[in-house]
């Protein structure tokens, strides 16, 4: 929660700031509840001037107003195309920007891959910057090489496209959050003719099940989903997260029975579960080929699917 | 002294009045869901299992919401300004106007007119879209501060009649780990309390949306324990969907009666099936 300090208004000193707070006044909010005439002894501002203090506070630290006609010059023009066709025409076209997609698997069925995949396509294609961000040291440079080679790039063009990915190995939840609040801030006075096209978490649950307890797990993931939905949409970039998937059989007492059909669910909770906008499964068919469904979408058709293929060069 | 020389403007109390209760109605939304017609002030909870369509169905509502009530003599929608706070950011902007067209070319079918021209579509969408104010939140405290304020954008736009959000619960874990309350439940009163008090004097309706799986743990499963639920909900609506048999059912609750409704998601939004049963609650007990 916001709390008052000074900079926040000429006329807000650190002493009414400190006369507020022994009022028990600390966060804006508490600011706004308050009734002008109190607010006016404590800190002998005019009528006026409290109004005015409170549009100002308004204005800067509540939601921000869209504009629902740009909002849609937006969404349809900054879709971006994986540059895997199958998956494309699966998603309509490509990621959506202000999305966050969340791919679903269990282990080895190629939800990193795909990462890997799509970064070196997007980077390659739109001449973007991608944010790779490798929280189980999974990523590999090698990999990307070869995608790229095999898409019959010259050495300077690989060498160029593998710059403008940026990789960060992050080993817990607090270094995670530190990029994501930096990535917010330096997007900001990010040069506009090399944008960021796409931002990659590889994976969530890696390292948010290594949290203690569940309430702890939930409140991390809500801020998580805070900082993803603040970079997508105000960047009107779209934002992958890994997740992994748990398998469950009901039982009841210790009478295990084959009659109770197992549960396939995405790890990290009920909270998490309505969270991405679209969440993709992967699954594992016979040889390299692999199913990517649609789990959850507001957008797309459920459980529509397409089928990939794991190559050397690539997911295709 | 202070009071006088600030800017006021001085109205009489039956302006105050036309000012305050002057707002378009909201008569006409759905009549599926709501038979007797949505009045203004009341409150709609619309819960649901995830891809169950809530997001969906609060777009097919505010799509009915700001669509012209008329054009070319053809009634389309309600023509009513709405506030829609964002917090999921699960809505799409596309999809509101893919079923806007859908909406506009069902009304001139039914009218048997000719459909409007592409450009014409435009015009409508366009000022239509104008009827929506989103506003888009990011973490616990622009929300309440967001719900605190609403007053100014209503007092400066007296068309909106609708106050909606997507989801209410967004979030209840930020807000716990601040120090907020445990009990889901009475996280959502609270917050509707909070939003009751910034709407109370204008004639404004709200819906919101909310996971099904976001509710207390220890619930009063009796019917009594569920009436004290609607204290300040006038109409509970639940949509499920069944993953294995894919079924939908959608269920409306109000404080009398509960109906029971299967429906479909199709492109054109939620389809409603036949309705199954009504069953008025008061004549059981």
């Amino acid at each position: 929660m916001a709390r008052l300090d000074s900079s926040m208004h000429p006329k807000l000193t650190d002493e009414i700031v400190l006369r507020l707070q022994a009022k028990k006044i600390f966060t804006v909010f508490n600011f706004m509840s308050e009734h002008p005439d109190k607010l006016i002894k404590i800190t002998d501002f005019s009528y006026k001037e409290v109004l005015e203090f409170k549009k100002t506070i308004a204005k800067s630290f509540s939601g921000q107003v869209q504009d629902a006609f740009e909002l849609m010059k937006i969404e349809y023009t900054n879709i971006v195309p994986s540059g895997i066709t199958s998956l494309d025409d699966l998603l309509k076209g490509g990621l959506h920007p202000g999305h966050l997609y969340e791919i679903c698997g269990v282990s080895s069925s190629g939800k990193t891959q795909l990462c890997h995949t799509v970064a070196a396509n997007i980077t390659s294609s739109t001449k973007s910057y991608v944010h790779y961000i490798d929280t189980k040291r999974d990523f590999s440079a090698l990999r990307i090489q070869r995608i790229l080679e095999a898409k019959k790039y010259s050495d300077a063009e690989i060498g160029e496209a593998m710059d403008r990915i940026k990789v960060t190995r992050v080993k817990n939840v607090c270094e995670l959050f530190n990029i994501l609040y930096h990535l917010n801030s330096s997007l900001k006075t990010s040069n506009d003719s090399y944008p960021t096209k796409l931002v990659i978490i590889d994976s969530v649950a890696a390292i948010f099940l290594q949290l203690p307890t569940v309430q702890e797990m939930a409140s991390a993931l809500n801020n998580l989903s805070n900082i993803s939905r603040c970079l997508a949409n105000s960047f009107h970039i779209p934002l992958i997260t890994v997740n992994l998937i748990s398998r469950w059989r009901e039982v009841d007492g210790f009478a295990a029975s084959n009659e109770n059909p197992i549960v396939i669910k995405p790890s990290l909770g009920k909270y998490w579960l309505h969270v991405p906008n679209t969440r993709l499964m992967i699954q594992k068919e016979e040889k390299e080929f692999r199913k990517i469904s649609v789990w959850k979408s507001f957008q797309l058709k459920l459980n529509s699917f397409c089928i990939v293929n794991i190559t050397t060069a690539g997911v295709i | 002294m202070s009071m006088q020389s600030s800017t006021r403007q001085i109205e009489s109390g039956l302006q105050l009045l036309t000012r305050l209760s002057n707002r378009p109605s909201l008569k006409g939304l759905c009549n599926v869901l709501f038979p007797d017609g949505l009045l203004s002030k009341e409150t709609v909870e619309i819960t649901g299992n995830v891809s169950s369509g809530k997001t969906f169905l609060m777009t097919q509502l505010l799509a009915q919401c700001i669509l012209p009530l008329e054009y070319s003599k053809v009634n389309i929608g309600l023509g009513i300004g709405v506030i829609f706070i964002n917090t999921d950011h699960h809505f799409m902007v596309t999809k509101l106007v893919d079923l806007m067209c859908n909406y506009i070319k069902s009304a001139f079918q039914s009218n048997n007119q000719k459909l409007p021209s592409n450009e014409e579509m435009d015009v409508i969408i366009n000022s239509s879209l104008k009827c929506l104010n989103i506003i888009n939140c990011y973490n616990n405290s622009q929300f309440l501060l967001t719900l605190k304020t609403l007053e100014t954008t209503l007092l400066e736009n007296y068309n909106i009649a609708l106050v909606a959000i997507d989801s209410i619960s967004a979030f209840y874990w930020e807000n716990r780990d601040e120090g907020g309350v445990w009990a889901m439940d009475l996280y959502i009163t609270n917050l509707l309390e909070l939003l009751h008090k910034s709407v109370t004097q204008f004639n404004i309706a709200v819906i919101y949306t909310r996971p099904s799986n976001f509710v207390s743990k220890v619930q009063d499963p009796s019917e009594k324990g569920l009436k004290l639920t609607m204290k300040n909900i006038n109409y509970k609506i639940n949509v499920h969907r069944d993953e294995k048999s894919e079924n939908h059912l959608c269920t409306i609750r109000t404080a009398t009666n509960k109906t029971d409704i299967n429906y479909l998601i199709t492109e054109c939004g939620l389809t409603w099936l036949k309705e199954s049963k009504v069953i008025n609650e008061d004549k059981e007990n």
